[in-house]
């Protein structure tokens, strides 16, 4: 046989070794591939009838959300893990919720400037204008959503510090979890773009994002110390 | 190594047992499970809309009773678990999860069989089964985390499932608002034999949960005890 | 003079009564009892694995015993983690942030304790370490030795009166090395605690007042009062070898 494709052999039945000891790739992977699925069904609610451009520009924009807001909960994360300076930050007399709010924080700053980036490009490609208040309430939208998402990525994140297969394992907790949110935050940013959209409706999915934030706040701050420490 | 390490738990240490209770309940709830499936299909009479498919009824309801008793079971062991740290919490968690895991998958296989006749497709995104999809699929990651998450896999669990739990209350609520389709609350107004079909039928289940329970809650106990002796076996072959 | 006294109490005295750590189906630590006091440098020496680090870190407070407890002065075992203010830990990685100069991780770190002027207190550690010259640049660009210092820096800018050190000297140059034992004999002139992991025995016997041979996670012998680093020597090849065979 060609040596090339003898040796190709050899490192692929290395990895199928290593994965039918561990199991790990494929089955994140299927069990990632539904999550994909089920994300892009609330995303873009085929179910609930005739899907509408509103709709579709909602789904776009809180996808986009959804998946750059891991890569930044993952970057931000790495920092602290290499050099494990989060042993050093956990060493420090600091209050543990002042850590947990610190990254927290920080979080929603870089999720702010991905927002800031987004949002005109979306607004820009699908020619959407909207009136002021419009705006205003899209914005205090997305904030909402945007808390409920730092807090539990940031939780979930610092979780799995010094976890093994952590970025896997991050998407596969985070997303069955923010579900509610991403389904909120679609429903509410097409009612606001619809120009007949129903505001009872709107301030409905409004005050979900607002109770998903204090509860999932509340449960990470109890939560936070104990899944951190040793 | 003469004598015994001194710092295990005496919980730990309780003996293990055989469980002739436990046998006795496992071939009594598998002989109900016998009778149930004959009173399914011989007592309870055919309902006129649904036909024969409403036959899956007496089983998907207890499922879901069941998955909710797991998913108590997984949310009491988890938070326990997360205050007191102790081994035992962990495994009634990780048992808890796991039967809500198991009829978890009982009801969304019956469910959408159910819905094919009902609303003429297998998934339409009603509220009870869209809400118990996403619950098990949470906890399908609290066992995934378990398998991959090294050292630390326990506490990211148990933290896990107390979010799942929490979590499901909104994806319920949130679906609800969203659209509303599932059959109304069936079991007051059945026939007599149905009822008493289902009645049986949720016993069946009821009785099937406890002795699981037991049972995963006595392998992990094992799991353990092995775990110990394991550790008592490599000191005394390594030590002088 | 690099810090000033503390300014939280100092610890009377820190020590492990009876742990054990279990991970899993490992042992690293078995039944260990072990009091560090104000003043004196203790060294904990042992072979690969013998259950060094596991000790540290429940020095840090990082990490809880399987069983037994661990006292820091007259704190109760559940409330050990208030004395993390007192705790300076130097563990086998840096703890800097890449993406930071020297100085801005160490004045990080002495304003999270609340240190006084932060960054003169950062700047004079960095300046005892000998890194004076690299200061401005990102920790990320530094060699293996200069984090070493660097770490060193950030685990004293606080004034602990624990001081941790797991292998302060590995990747050290003579000079750097030398700064090190110095410090270390300035801590102790000072009244800090210090537990010390090394290999390098002849360092060990010139800074440490006694010193506690691990093998398998269980103290196999107490040391102190040592004529020489050959003595010291010695006696850790009988223990240690011993052991091991």
């Amino acid at each position: 046989m060609n040596v090339v494709l003898r040796q190709a052999l050899i490192i692929c039945a290395k990895d199928l070794r290593m994965e039918l000891r561990s199991r790990e790739v494929v089955l994140a992977m299927a069990y990632f591939g539904i999550l994909v699925v089920l994300i892009f069904s609330f995303a873009f609610p085929v179910f609930s009838g005739a899907v509408s451009r509103e709709q579709v520009v909602a789904g776009i924009l809180w996808i986009s959300i959804t998946f750059a807001g891991t890569l930044g909960l993952q970057r931000a994360f790495e920092r602290e893990r290499e050099g494990d300076c989060i042993r050093a930050l956990l060493l420090s007399p600091v209050p543990r919720p002042s850590i947990f709010l610190g990254k927290v924080f920080g979080m929603l700053l870089f999720m702010g400037v991905l927002e800031a980036v987004v949002l005109p490009a979306i607004f820009l490609f699908f020619n959407v204008s909207l009136p002021l208040d419009g705006f205003l309430v899209l914005a205090l939208t997305i904030a909402l959503g945007t808390v409920g998402y730092a807090v539990v990525g940031t939780l979930f994140a610092a979780s799995l510090l010094r976890a093994r297969s952590k970025d896997i394992l991050l998407t596969i907790m985070l997303f069955p979890i923010i579900l509610p949110v991403l389904m909120a935050g679609v429903k509410a940013t097409s009612l606001i773009l619809l120009p007949d959209g129903s505001q009872a409706e709107l301030w409905v999915w409004v005050k979900v994002l607002a109770t998903f934030d204090i509860i999932f706040t509340i449960v990470s701050l109890w939560i936070f110390e104990i899944l951190v420490l040793d | 190594m003469s004598q015994a390490s001194p710092q295990v738990r005496s919980d730990e240490e309780r003996p293990l047992g055989s469980g002739p209770v436990l046998s006795t309940f496992a071939v009594l709830v598998g002989l109900m499970f016998v009778a149930a499936a004959y009173m399914v299909f011989f007592h309870a009479p055919t309902e006129k809309v649904m036909g024969f498919v409403q036959k899956i009824f007496y089983f998907h309801v207890p499922s879901a009773w069941n998955m909710f008793l797991g998913v108590g079971v997984a949310a009491v062991g988890s938070v326990m678990y997360l205050v007191k740290r102790t081994d035992k919490w962990d495994r009634i968690g990780d048992a808890g999860v796991e039967l809500a895991v198991l009829f978890g998958a009982m009801v969304l296989i019956s469910g959408p069989l159910w819905g094919r006749k009902a609303w003429g497709a297998f998934w339409v995104w009603d509220v009870r089964l869209t809400s118990s999809l996403v619950l098990v699929l949470t906890l399908v990651a609290c066992k995934m985390v378990r398998g991959y998450a090294g050292a630390e896999a326990k506490k990211i669990a148990a933290g896990l499932a107390v979010f799942a739990v929490i979590n499901s209350a909104f994806v319920y609520y949130s679906v609800d608002i969203w659209r509303g389709t599932h059959p109304p609350k069936l079991v007051a107004t059945l026939a007599p034999a149905m009822k008493q079909t289902f009645w049986f039928s949720t016993l069946t289940f009821l009785i099937a949960f406890f002795v699981l329970l037991t049972l995963r809650l006595r392998t992990g106990r094992l799991q353990s005890a092995l775990d110990r002796l394991h550790l008592r076996l490599t000191e005394s072959g390594l030590d002088d | 003079m690099a810090s000033d006294p503390p300014s939280r109490p100092p610890l009377p005295f820190a020590e492990a009564r009876g742990v054990s750590k279990v991970f899993g189906r490992q042992r690293a630590l078995h039944q260990v009892d072990l009091k560090l006091h104000p003043g004196r440098v203790t060294a904990l020496l042992g072979p690969n694995g013998s259950g060094k680090t596991t000790l540290l870190s429940l020095f840090s407070t990082l990490s809880r015993p399987t069983s037994g407890t661990m006292h820091f002065g007259e704190l109760p075992p559940e409330r050990a983690k208030e004395a993390r203010g007192a705790i300076g830990l130097l563990s086998h990685h840096a703890m800097a942030y890449g993406d930071l100069s020297a100085l801005e991780n160490v004045t990080f770190y002495a304003r999270l304790y609340e240190v006084k002027e932060p960054q003169a207190q950062a700047e004079a550690l960095l300046r005892e370490f000998g890194l004076e010259d690299a200061m401005h640049r990102a920790a990320g660009t530094f060699s293996r030795g200069m984090l070493q210092r660097l770490g060193l820096a950030r685990a004293l800018v606080s004034a602990p009166s624990l001081v941790l050190l797991d292998e302060p000297f590995t990747g050290l140059d003579q000079r750097s090395c030398q700064r090190v034992v110095e410090k270390v004999r300035a801590l102790r002139e000072q009244g800090a605690m210090v537990l010390l992991v090394s290999h390098d025995l002849g360092l060990v016997a010139d800074l440490a007042d006694e010193a506690v041979l691990l093998t398998r996670g269980r103290v196999r012998h107490q040391l102190s009062g040592w004529e020489s680093g050959e003595a010291l020597r010695a006696a850790y090849a009988e223990h240690a070898e011993g052991a091991a065979g």
